[in-house]
């Protein structure tokens, strides 16, 4: 059986059509800013963390630059019940995660440059 | 589809195309392919297959000129639209040639023309809207005067071939078919749409 449309359900579709020509705008180079915004994101080492609250284990993925450490971002990615269950799955988000899949960014306190007298 | 029953469907088209659709028999469209009736019969039992068959094709070309419309947000929409519509024309003659006949004896595919014609009247009504809004066609005109425009377009892309054979052309020009449609169009162009019209249509023409 062939696709067959109303002829008003095509009126509005065409009127819809026409004014698109009206309501859209053409694009500006700066609406694109929000990707450049993001490409820190592929130099991060992730870090997985685990925290306890209210009963629940939340997973955490740390997303930290490589080369400056303070600019990082957290997110939750999941909750569960099993401490055993949160680690496995932790570890596979953040194999999951990493834009680095060799594993060769790294991070550890030193960098952050801590006063530790 | 094989290479022979394409090759059945195109001299159907071109017998249908010169004799008109009645008058063509399965004999004809052998001998035209240079194959026994009986071969022909192998492929096509009746000429209402032949004649469903070769439809297909024209189905597809009325879906592709239907699919041209706001492609281009000015005039040459519409002229490139009537350019695609043309090839059909010059394509598929019997079928605006015959269309009584088509009517008549093969019911479902003069719905399927049908169907075309009214879509296509639709996007012509929605494209005069579209223009007015771009204060391309004047808009304080006498009510229904549009509507009346756009059913004289149709009933001149319906009947051109018609008109054109009755008066002896022998070979469909589409500059000819062009200039007509924007005939009704032109005198209910603005300023603004002279304007457009000289600079994308009328060098189309030259």
């Amino acid at each position: 059986m062939p696709f067959r449309m109303s002829a008003a359900a095509y009126n509005s579709l065409l009127e819809s059509l026409d004014n698109l020509h009206f309501i859209e705008k053409k694009g500006q180079s700066k609406d694109l800013t929000f990707l450049a915004d993001d490409w820190w994101l592929a130099d991060t080492v992730v870090i997985e963390y685990l925290t306890y609250r209210r009963g629940m284990w939340e997973i955490h993925l740390i997303f930290a630059h490589y080369r400056q450490p303070c600019k990082l971002l957290k997110r939750i990615i999941t909750t569960t019940y099993c401490p055993k269950k949160a680690e496995i799955t932790a570890k596979l988000m953040r194999k999951l995660a990493a834009k680095d899949q060799r594993g060769t960014l790294h991070l550890d306190e030193d960098d952050y440059g801590f006063m530790k007298n | 589809m094989t290479p022979t029953k394409q090759k059945i469907i195109s001299a159907a088209i071109y017998l249908f195309n010169e004799h008109g659709l009645a008058n063509v028999r399965l004999q004809q469209i052998a001998d035209e392919v240079g194959i026994s009736i009986g071969n022909l019969a192998y492929h096509f039992s009746t000429k209402e297959i032949i004649v469903c068959t070769a439809f297909e094709p024209l189905q597809d070309k009325f879906g592709e000129v239907l699919q041209l419309y706001s492609l281009y947000p000015n005039l040459l929409d519409l002229d490139v639209q009537m350019s695609k519509l043309f090839t059909i024309l010059k394509e598929f003659k019997f079928c605006f040639l015959d269309l009584l006949e088509i009517q008549r004896s093969y019911p479902e595919l003069y719905h399927v023309y049908q169907n075309f014609v009214s879509k296509l009247g639709i996007q012509l009504k929605k494209r005069i809207e579209f223009n007015q809004k771009r204060e391309i066609l004047y808009t304080h005109i006498a009510p229904h005067t549009y509507q009346q425009l756009t059913q004289a377009i149709i009933l001149s892309i319906t009947h051109w071939v018609s008109q054109e054979t009755l008066s002896g052309e022998t070979y469909l020009q589409e500059k000819k078919f062009r200039e007509a449609i924007w005939f009704y169009l032109k005198p209910y162009l603005t300023e603004k749409g002279q304007d457009e019209f000289h600079a994308l249509i009328k060098p189309l023409f030259l």
